[in-house]
């Protein structure tokens, strides 16, 4: 039994069949970050290092959900790489003190889409236009399931920053919920 | 707690519920609009990292299973060694209960019981059956095998008695009414003897069948029988 259940020639890695699947999605987002095929190739290895222990919470069935988890591992891998690259990489707070200004000046801002409706759906697209730095880990929490650490650990962040950033993300859109008198 | 905090907390879960169905829509919303991509041509040397990599992974979910499995097989085993070893007690004690409750009952009870749930044993013929210990001056007057049962008559001068056997999932039956009925043992093993009316009976068994002797010899010539069966 236990050699069939091993040696089933179907049992590929889940890991594998997504890599068959985004792989190009993958390195073409990582690509327009990096601006280098070699680095965009490191950062597909790199998101499938990450991710190939963080994949239970993945549904393969579901391609867009699934689609756009592969695409924020693979973006942060990038921005992560192009920072080190560019010798940006500093402190974390200092890092998130940047983040916190840049959540009301993307140009998208919640609040002007959330105007006129009030639906669950316009709650979703006042996230989608968050800044995809507190937009990310919001999704990975609420939308996949996972918990800060496992956050921490894709996103190669401090979980202290990841806390940081979805109170940050919940408060702008509490705002945004608040004015529009749905809470 | 203050109704303001009360509010609060509930306002905080409609929040948090609202926030989590909207996530959802929203990552699916952000993978359909993401653009189809081209088709790239990879490196050889991130081909051979990433099947490295899958290789890896691969061996080591292998060694996972193994050592899941193996486990399991370990527990199975465990389980078959503890459950026969909760059968063999559960007979046991199960032929002790039998005994007792015999004992008790012994006064109109006429039928023996060894366990029905236990595993029959093969039929067998009269041939394969003989007793150590014949005392003098008896002879076999009679064999008869029946199915599991097998029994042995001898005939003395003056007495006779009869030697059954039978699988421990049959039944003895012994006549008890208005005898004497005690309680003895044989090979350390709980026996049960009966006398009445000159007519002795002693019943005894070992892990899978059950005996009987009947007959008119004394009680000590009975238990020599079964101690060199």
């Amino acid at each position: 039994m236990l050699l069939l259940q091993i040696g089933n020639p179907d049992n590929r890695l889940k890991a594998e069949r997504l890599y068959e699947k985004y792989r190009y999605l993958m390195y073409s987002e990582a690509y327009k970050i990096l601006q280098d095929e070699r680095l965009a190739e490191d950062a597909v290895q790199q998101s499938f290092i990450k991710i190939i222990n963080n994949l239970h919470k993945i549904d393969e069935n579901n391609c867009p959900r699934t689609r756009n988890f592969m695409v924020i591992i693979c973006v942060n891998v990038a921005k992560s790489m192009c920072k080190k690259r560019l010798y940006l990489n500093k402190r974390d707070d200092l890092t998130d003190d940047m983040d916190a200004a840049e959540i009301t000046d993307t140009g998208n801002d919640p609040l002007d889409i959330l105007v006129d409706k009030d639906s669950v759906k316009q709650i979703a697209r006042a996230i989608e236009a968050l800044n995809p730095i507190y937009r990310d880990v919001l999704l990975l929490k609420r939308a996949y399931g996972y918990g800060p650490k496992e956050i921490a650990g894709l996103l190669e962040i401090p979980e202290e920053t990841v806390k940081k950033r979805l109170a940050r993300a919940r408060k702008a859109l509490s705002r945004v919920l608040e004015k529009e008198g749905i809470i | 707690m203050s109704d303001n905090n009360i509010d609060n907390k509930i306002m905080d879960k409609i929040l948090d519920d609202i926030i989590d169905e909207a996530a959802s829509i929203a990552a699916e919303d952000l993978g359909k609009n993401m653009p189809e991509p081209e088709t790239v041509v990879f490196s050889k040397e991130h081909e051979e990292a990433m099947r490295k990599l899958f290789r890896k992974e691969r061996n080591k979910l292998f060694f996972k299973k193994v050592s899941k499995y193996s486990k399991r097989a370990a527990v199975f085993l465990l389980a078959v060694i503890v459950i026969s070893g909760i059968t063999v007690f559960s007979v046991e004690a199960w032929r002790v209960r039998v005994m007792n409750f015999f004992i008790e009952m012994s006064e109109t009870h006429s039928d023996i019981k060894f366990g029905e749930n236990s595993a029959k044993s093969d039929s067998y013929t009269s041939d394969e059956i003989t007793l150590g210990y014949i005392p003098k001056g008896f002879r076999l007057e009679k064999r008869d095998a029946k199915g599991s049962m097998v029994s042995l008559a001898f005939k003395g001068e003056e007495d006779y008695f009869v030697f059954s056997m039978i699988d421990i999932t049959g039944s003895i039956g012994i006549d008890t009414e208005n005898a004497s009925v005690k309680k003895t043992e044989i090979n350390g093993q709980e026996a049960l003897f009966s006398s009445n009316k000159n007519i002795n009976i002693l019943v005894w068994h070992s892990e899978n069948f059950s005996y009987r002797l009947s007959g008119t010899v004394e009680e000590d010539e009975y238990t020599k029988y079964f101690e060199r069966i």
